[in-house]
This record gives C-alpha cells, sequence and structure tokens, in this order.
C-alpha cells in the first residue's frame, strides 16, 4: 500500500468541496430504477396496488386458516382467480370478486375497492397501504410482524369506512 | 483490472486493415478496439437469447431494419 | 491479487477523514449483500417520511431502488461494479457499460465512453433533515463519480463520461461535476442526460493535479 501524504490534502480539499455539493442536493443518485416514484403524487401506482390487494387478501385468508380452495369455495370465486390476485399478476380484478372477497374476509368494501385500485383511493388508504407494503413481506405463515402489519392496514380501512363516505 | 493473459492473434490484411482503421478512427489502441468488440458481442448474445432482436434506424428516413447475428 | 485501494471518505458527526476500502470490481453476490445491508434503513426512511406526512416530492428519488435486481448484469464483460466499504459495510456502489454507449456531444460525438448507469450511496448516509437523519459518512458519491472518470481514461476513452441523473441530482452533476445537460432522453423515462467531454475531463484532471 503507497503512502499518500503528498496528496492527501489537495484530495482532501477536494472531497470537501464535492461533499458539499452532494449535500446540497437530496440525491445523486443516477439511473432509471426510480422511475416508479418519480413525478408520483402521495398515491399508489397500478403496479403497487395489485402488490398492495393482493399480499392484504392472502394475509386476510392466512389470518382465518383458509387454503385458496377453502377462500375460493367461500366467496364463490375461480381458485385460479385468487391466485393470479395474490401473486398480483391480474391486471384489476372484477369488481363482482372485490365485493365478494371483502365479505368473506370481513374487509370493508368500499376500502378494499380503493386498495383494489377500481376506484382513487384517500389519502389515509394511501398511506397504509404504503406502510403495510413496506413492512409485509411473503412468507408460508403470519408472523407476529406481519399479524401488527396486517392489523393495522385494516383497522386504518374500517375506520375510514365507519367515519368516511 | 483482473490478471491478464496473452494471446496471439492471427489477421487477414483486410481484418488488420479494418483493426487499424477503427482504432485510429476512434482513437483507441487496437487491443481497446477488440476488447470493445468482444464486450458488445458478449452483450448483443446475451439480450438475443433472452428473445430480444437488434434493430438499426435510419432516423432521417424514420425507417428500421433487423440485424441478423449468428 | 486485489485492485482495491484505500480512500478517505468524511464522516458527518466530526467532519474527521476516515480510510475506507474502495472496491473495484464489485461481484454479482456482493451487490446482494448491499442490499441487504440497506433494505433495513431504506424501510425505516420509509417509515419515517410516512410518519411525518412528507411529501412524496421531497423523498429521496432512489428510495426504492433495489440492488439485487441488478447482480446478474455484472456478469456482463462491459459492466463494471464499484463500491466503498467502510467500518465493514458498504457505504457507496455504482456500476458503470464501458458498451455500447458513444458520445452525442461536440467533438466527441460517436466516440466511446464509460456510461454510469447507477450509483447510489448507502441509505444511512442520506442527510433528511425532515425526518431528523444526518447521514453518518459524505463525499462518497463524488469519490465514484471521479472513479468512473479515471477508469474512463484508463479504457482509453480520455474522461469521457455519460449518465442520466435523477432531477434531484442534476445540480450535482451539472455545477459541481461540470458536465453538460444535453435534454431530456425520452428513452430513459425523460431523465435528462450529461456527457463529460474529453476536454471537461481533462480540465478536471488538471484541477486535480492528475496528469
Amino acid at each position: 500500500m503507497t503512502a499518500k501524504n503528498n496528496r492527501q490534502q489537495p484530495d482532501r480539499d477536494w472531497l470537501l468541496k464535492m461533499a458539499d455539493a452532494e449535500d446540497a442536493c437530496r440525491s445523486i443518485s443516477v439511473g432509471g430504477m426510480a422511475v416508479d416514484i418519480l413525478g408520483a403524487q402521495a398515491t399508489l401506482t397500478a403496479g403497487e396496488s395489485q402488490r398492495v390487494f393482493g399480499r392484504l387478501i392472502e394475509y386476510a385468508r392466512r389470518a382465518k386458516g383458509w387454503s385458496v380452495e377453502q377462500l375460493a369455495k367461500q366467496a364463490d370465486i375461480e381458485i385460479g382467480e385468487i391466485v393470479d390476485i395474490e401473486r398480483h399478476e391480474q391486471a384489476v380484478p372484477q369488481p363482482r370478486t372485490v365485493y365478494q372477497l371483502a365479505n368473506v374476509l370481513g374487509l370493508p368494501p368500499r376500502r378494499l375497492v380503493e386498495v383494489a385500485g377500481l376506484a382513487t383511493p384517500h389519502r389515509e388508504v394511501n398511506v397504509a397501504a404504503l406502510r403495510f407494503a413496506a413492512r409485509s413481506e411473503p412468507t408460508a405463515r403470519l408472523t407476529p410482524a406481519e399479524r401488527e402489519a396486517f392489523e393495522e392496514f385494516v383497522k386504518v380501512l374500517v375506520h375510514m369506512s365507519d367515519g368516511g363516505p | 483490472m483482473a490478471t491478464k493473459r496473452t494471446m496471439t492473434l492471427n489477421l487477414t490484411d483486410a481484418e488488420m486493415q479494418v483493426l487499424e482503421e477503427l482504432s485510429r478512427k476512434k482513437d483507441l489502441t487496437k487491443t481497446a478496439i477488440l476488447r470493445q468488440a468482444l464486450r458488445l458481442y458478449q452483450l448483443l448474445d446475451v439480450r438475443m437469447e433472452r428473445g430480444e432482436k437488434m434493430y438499426l434506424e435510419d432516423e432521417s428516413k424514420g425507417e428500421k431494419s433487423e440485424v441478423m447475428v449468428l | 491479487m486485489s485492485n482495491d485501494s484505500i480512500v478517505q471518505i468524511i464522516r458527518r458527526s466530526d467532519g474527521s477523514f476516515v480510510d475506507a476500502n474502495l472496491v473495484r470490481g464489485v461481484k454479482p453476490q456482493d451487490l446482494l449483500i448491499v442490499e441487504r445491508e440497506w433494505i433495513a434503513d431504506r424501510t425505516d426512511i420509509l417509515h419515517e417520511l410516512l410518519d411525518k406526512g412528507v411529501a412524496r416530492e421531497n423523498w429521496p428519488q432512489s428510495l426504492h431502488w433495489n440492488w439485487q435486481r441488478k447482480a446478474p448484469e455484472l456478469t456482463l464483460l462491459a459492466a463494471c461494479g464499484l463500491g466503498v466499504v467502510c467500518e465493514r459495510q458498504w457505504q457507496g456502489v455504482m456500476m458503470t457499460k464501458s458498451a455500447p454507449y458513444v458520445a452525442r456531444l461536440g467533438a466527441d460525438r460517436g466516440q466511446p465512453l464509460i456510461y454510469i448507469d447507477y450509483i447510489e450511496t448507502a441509505p444511512r448516509n442520506w442527510p433528511i433533515p425532515e425526518i431528523g437523519c444526518k447521514g453518518v459518512f459524505r463525499g462518497i458519491g463524488s469519490l465514484l463519480f471521479w472513479e468512473a472518470v479515471r477508469q474512463s481514461r484508463e479504457e482509453g476513452f480520455h474522461g469521457r463520461i455519460g449518465l442520466h441523473a435523477l432531477p434531484q441530482a442534476e445540480v450535482f452533476y451539472q455545477q459541481a461535476c461540470q458536465m453538460t445537460p444535453l435534454g431530456h432522453d425520452a428513452a430513459k423515462q425523460n431523465l435528462l442526460y450529461f456527457e463529460l467531454s474529453r476536454q471537461q475531463a481533462e480540465r478536471l484532471f488538471q484541477a486535480r493535479g492528475e496528469q
């Protein structure tokens, strides 16, 4: 390893100056991966909606201890449709499907419609959905942390339903 | 940079001429030209294996033509 | 034989210069570790931003990035990963491409350049005043950018650089890095495209006393 003592001070001066310039900007990031949030308002994008809706349905089903088949039977929906929803491969779920799922899973139908991307969500629903998405991870069983995340999200949906239009 | 190995390359006169011309045009050493060629070839190969196609576009005419890579 | 070298970054708390390892030749598996280290901080920052009701346009624009998704690209000859490690954690990472990008600007038009595909400092280093985040280290982005310019010279591209900046970063690349903006690129999510020409790179080398 070569000592750089002679060059250290100019290097340090340069670094200080550049670091100040970096700090003056919120970010120095380069690249297109962040396009999901560029120009986005505090609303769920279509992709985010699908993910959150699918995750919520999956958690609600698992919270009841149901298999996909059991949910399909209870809600009178095709098994394939539930699988697509939970894997968020369906573009937008059918309104009937959303209402059926809300009924059997005990979720407020009008808020679930917003989460499904079928209606413009209220700000509180957006915020709760983003928080839920950040905290939830797909695993076989609901962990205590997942259950907590799920219950918090449902609380907001129910609260919004009680008070709102 | 990673450890390097040496290879002897036999080129025809025509190939050497092209190599020298590209080297002059791109202001790169002949070795750098060949490195770039290898990088490009691998990149194209990977993308075409994925099922992508390569096109060239003549912007002035608004025409696209497919380039076949074997 | 390691191609890594020792560089210095700045600790925010006391302004001291700290030795860090500049890693050349970041491997795909390193990016898996990078994201494993950074995902928790990203999530915490997201929670704080939501809790404090910070307007979306003020969120760090790379918050939702995921370097694991970029790992396979490092298997390409044209791709190069560089990173800074300090206190046994990744503090910043950059991916560059030596092909197939060429300069669009003036006298350099058609000549090869190093394209900075992605660059990001660790979320724990981001100063976000709205949520009381001061950040741990600073100067890492600049170090990585400078390494890209050096890489360009080593490749024989005379320091030429191209990149698409996120909106929050435009001022940094235009003013501090002295790059030329060439317009918003419809082919790249309308991000502003910047280039550093051979001439501009030479001036930067001279300013740094590197010739």
